[in-house]
């Protein structure tokens, strides 16, 4: 081998940085990481919706009669479009139970009971499609206060025996 | 113990702190960082060519590998993907920086005591010709030449043809080697 090419080799191939690059780094990326799940939290609202829309289409048995499985599922502007209506109705019918809930608060735990479940399930479905820990990260607290209000609706109920 | 059971228990370090990462973990990410940061910086210098524009350009291949760690599939090692990272954010961050430097006459004097800091006891001849280079020949010696890629390797990571690469690194050796003997 040639001096040129024993010298190439030879070159050194770390570099120590004139300063602490860590900070910026970790600052850097606290508010990456803080974007990524404000989108995960996004990913989710839409799935619940769809879920939920599906769930209600299911029961009400609108699904078989407007469209086959087949070609909603043939069709991704025809399934994005839905989810994207679906979200909507997830939120107005939230708004809809928060105007219950004023005056009913076993319907209110009732309706976020059902509401929570809704997101559970697709936040296991969204992180398996992200691989994303969306699961851990939004349902873990969610579920923390669905036990809670469960507690709350027993005791209203005479159910509990705390 | 051999090298290759050690370079495979490395491997498999790595991988766990990468899982770990993935999982939003930062201080796992910090041990890959702290793994790697020498090995990037060093490259970072070089495709700069400044001591403070490599320093910026090594934090924004770590902030880009934490977002796009879950792209990261283990087909090449991880170092090679960041590698390949710095090679493509170093290209936005040099059309900006080669413009400027066109109005500073004084660049090689500030650069080469960055690589005396950087790089204690380097070749400040080697690297004084590099930096002289024009860039994309200066990509392909320093990652085949240096780093140690293959030819193909080389081509995938700067986006080029394998027939380009082996005409830079041609050109390059021959431009290195005349500097060299001019300087003596």
């Amino acid at each position: 081998m040639d001096e040129l090419s024993n010298r190439l080799r030879a070159a050194r191939r770390e570099a120590v940085p004139g300063r602490d690059l860590w900070p910026d780094v970790a600052r850097r990326i606290d508010r990456a990481g803080g974007m990524r799940w404000q989108r995960a939290a996004a990913a989710v609202l839409l799935f619940g919706a769809g879920a939920l829309a599906g769930t209600l289409l299911e029961r009400t048995g609108g699904g078989r009669e407007s469209a086959p499985a087949d070609a909603v599922s043939a069709s991704p502007l025809h399934t994005a479009a839905a989810v994207q209506k679906a979200g909507s109705d997830y939120l107005a019918a939230l708004a809809r139970l928060r105007d219950v809930a004023a005056t009913n608060e076993a319907f209110r735990m009732q309706g976020y009971e059902a509401a929570l479940n809704v997101v559970a399930v697709t936040a296991q479905e969204v992180t398996a499609v992200l691989e994303m820990n969306v699961y851990e990260a939004l349902v873990g607290p969610a579920h923390t206060a669905r036990a809670a209000a469960s507690r709350r609706v027993m005791l209203l109920t005479g159910g509990g025996d705390e | 113990m051999t090298l290759a059971h050690d370079d495979a228990e490395a491997q498999r370090a790595t991988a766990r702190l990468i899982d770990r990462a993935r999982g939003g973990d930062t201080a796992a990410f910090r041990g890959l960082y702290d793994a790697h940061l020498r090995r990037v910086h060093a490259l970072s210098l070089r495709l700069m060519t400044d001591g403070a524009e490599a320093e910026e350009l090594t934090q924004d291949v770590f902030v880009a590998a934490w977002r796009q760690l879950h792209g990261f599939r283990g087909a090449a090692r991880f170092s090679t993907w960041l590698h390949a990272i710095t090679i493509r954010l170093s290209r936005q961050r040099l059309r900006g920086m080669l413009r400027r430097r066109a109005r500073e006459e004084k660049y090689m004097l500030s650069y080469q005591a960055a690589v005396s800091a950087a790089m204690p006891a380097a070749d400040m001849q080697i690297e004084r010709a590099l930096a002289e280079l024009p860039r994309r020949m200066r990509t392909a010696l320093v990652l085949h030449a240096i780093e140690g890629y293959t030819q193909a390797e080389t081509a995938e990571m700067m986006g080029i043809a394998v027939g380009t690469v082996k005409a830079h690194v041609h050109r390059a050796r021959t431009l290195l080697q005349e500097r060299m003997d001019r300087d003596g």
